[in-house]
């Protein structure tokens, strides 16, 4: 009896609380995607400039991986994975994911290299483990993969580290990786008696993201530094209001963490300790959107959807391609 | 003579069958004492690499943890100081609180009331830490923005208050089993004596059930001290090393969490991991030990 009434008070606190908490989302928040220079002199790029991305003349542009043990022969379950990944179908939901397709001279290279495979050993059912970057792209091929074969792919996204390590200590038979593998990790894998054999399957753009209400919209890649590394603290130190700066990234087990490192840190520093330091992407959006003083990096897709998805004058701002700076 | 052989024989077994029982009970009692061995083996021996070859004083004093990398560096001080900031303020919300919710328990409230909240904070009890941690990421961060403005919604202040919420069950349940327990006579003389009841709470049966309060307040410690989920969810996880409670820090448990999946085994930094987990392991078992020695001082006091 008295339980039950406790009980109800709370159901009823709880929907109160909740509704409340409904009308508070519709607020309108997003972020704003930074451009990029390479120099003060030089011209700033969007990784939303897919051509700029391919390039190279935007400058946090990478792949996305897998790695198998050998190459797959064509009864492999594995063979019809990377197969589908490298059809029309495949590279489109690439796409639709928010990444960006291999390039022509990237994708004839991969088919060739799936020639004459000679691993048989996966058949039926298998496992990948990695990147979480690399979430909603493998769900999609994987829902497309058990349509068209029937075979299911079972996916563990605890971070491309986490995942190259499944893989070289043979727990997965894939690994998914937003960072190419380590000289260490490939000499670990082959003393387990692995084959590593690496595979393109997408190219992305780590964005750097802000608040909307930055008016900061271009840094220079040693700007971006000095802010990951710890010597810019506030944002009028490179051209914003009187700001504290903060920082969100990705933590140790994730490839963003150290591709945007490799990237950014080129004088092989450290991210600086006042980093916050979360396991998804989509974790960071949040932050950025609730703080003036912030700055993130995140891949390509979850910048596209973030700041997509509000007002126009935002989607405007971050899609016009390029930005000339006089 | 038959009977008599019969009535010695079923003596014989009945005695054999005993020892046998408190033996298996003896064995179980023993099971725990001898998980406890094995997690502080576990853990001393995967940490005695690093150990041997690293400055413990640096490890302790450190202050960037830094397992990865080219040049790695091992210094657990801002870790340990995320822990000790975020448990204290905890306390320091949850102590007040929670003997404040004990005293209304189990002093003043009527009965109906009492069967009402008892129940609820129970629930409170059993809610998993990852739904706190979402609360806290997702709701109390926004408070805490509104109110205090810091530079960063997720920071020190945020987990030290899922903390406390999460702190109090515990310390109410244990503190309240304490004030029931003290004598009826006690409480009855003591109002006999003309004190009001007011008086009687404050005089009598709280310092008599000190013993118990204070392990409640620890043991609610302790629970801070090795809450995981929560506070990572909450309190940002940079690596700062600083006393500010509105920046983000990372405790010694959301550093094993976030780091274990990246360290290679048979790495430094993989040994590094157990190092930090058997300070963790230390500084619950001192919380334990000062527990145990309160109360024994206390019980001593009052027979």
């Amino acid at each position: 009896m008295y339980i039950a009434i406790g009980v109800i008070a709370i159901v009823v606190i709880a929907a109160v609380g909740a509704a409340l908490m409904m009308g508070k989302g519709s607020n309108d928040k997003s972020v704003k995607v930074l451009l990029l220079k390479k120099t003060s002199s030089s011209v700033a790029y969007s990784p939303m400039d897919q051509e700029a991305v391919y390039n190279g003349s935007y400058s946090l542009s990478r792949y996305l991986y897998l790695y198998t043990d050998g190459v797959p022969s064509t009864s492999s379950s594995i063979y019809k994975w990377l197969s589908l990944i490298y059809n029309t179908t495949g590279q489109q939901m690439v796409t639709d994911a928010g990444f960006y397709p291999l390039q022509t001279s990237d994708l004839n290279a991969m088919k060739a290299q799936l020639q004459n495979g000679n691993n048989s050993a996966v058949t039926g059912a298998f496992t990948e483990s990695g990147s979480t970057t690399m979430t909603e792209i493998a769900a999609l091929w994987a829902q497309s993969f058990k349509q068209s074969t029937g075979i299911t792919v079972t996916i563990k996204t605890p971070g491309s580290g986490a995942g190259i390590k499944d893989f070289y200590n043979k727990i997965v038979d894939v690994a998914q990786a937003s960072r190419a593998m380590t000289t260490a990790e490939k000499a670990t894998a082959a003393a387990n008696g692995i084959t590593v054999v690496e595979w393109k399957v997408a190219v992305d753009g780590l964005a750097i993201i802000v608040n909307k209400d930055n008016p900061v919209t271009t840094l220079t890649l040693s700007q971006l530094e000095g802010i990951f590394n710890g010597t810019y603290t506030n944002w009028n130190q490179v051209g914003g209001n009187d700001k504290a700066i903060s920082l969100y990234g990705r933590d140790s087990a994730s490839g963003s963490y150290a591709s945007f490192k490799d990237l950014v840190l080129v004088n092989k520093e450290n991210y600086t300790s006042a980093m916050l330091q979360f396991n998804t992407n989509a974790l960071i959006v949040p932050e950025v959107e609730s703080a003036v003083g912030a700055i993130g990096y995140v891949g390509i897709g979850f910048a596209k959807e973030a700041s997509g998805t509000s007002a126009d004058t935002t989607l405007s701002e971050v899609s016009s391609p390029v930005a000339r700076v006089l | 003579m038959v009977a008599l052989k019969s009535k010695k024989n079923n003596r014989y077994m009945r005695k054999i069958f005993e020892g046998g029982m408190t033996g298996l009970l003896l064995a179980c009692a023993l099971v725990s004492v001898l998980v406890l061995l094995m997690v502080f083996m576990f853990l001393l021996g995967n940490s005695l690499p690093f150990l041997q070859n690293n400055d413990i004083w640096q490890f302790l004093t450190g202050t960037h943890w830094l397992p990865f990398g080219d040049f790695p560096s091992y210094g657990i001080l801002p870790l340990f100081v995320g822990t000790l900031m975020v448990t204290l303020v905890a306390s320091l919300i949850a102590i007040p609180v929670g003997l404040g919710a004990t005293i209304y328990l189990s002093e003043i409230a009527s009965p109906q009331v009492r069967n009402v909240l008892k129940p609820v904070i129970e629930i409170l009890a059993g809610i998993p830490s990852v739904i706190y941690g979402l609360f806290a990421a997702l709701v109390l961060s926004d408070w805490i923005m509104v109110i205090f403005e810091p530079n960063t919604r997720l920071n020190a202040l945020n987990g030290a208050l899922i903390l406390a919420v999460m702190m109090i069950p515990i310390m109410v349940s244990v503190a309240e089993e304490a004030l029931n327990s003290v004598p009826r006579n006690l409480r009855e003389a003591s109002l006999a004596l003309g004190a009001t009841r007011w008086e009687t709470l404050k005089m009598t049966i709280v310092p008599a059930a000190l013993p118990g309060i204070v392990a409640a307040i620890i043991l609610s410690m302790g629970r801070a001290v090795g809450e995981t989920m929560a506070v990572i969810m909450a309190t940002g996880n940079s690596t700062q090393f600083t006393f500010n409670i509105l920046a983000s820090m990372r405790p010694l448990t959301a550093a094993l969490a976030i780091d274990v999946p990246e360290a290679t085994v048979g790495s430094m930094a993989y040994y590094s991991l157990f190092a930090v987990g058997l300070v963790l392991f230390i500084i619950t078992f001192a919380l334990n030990l000062v527990a145990e020695y309160v109360l024994a001082r206390f019980k001593e006091a009052y027979h």
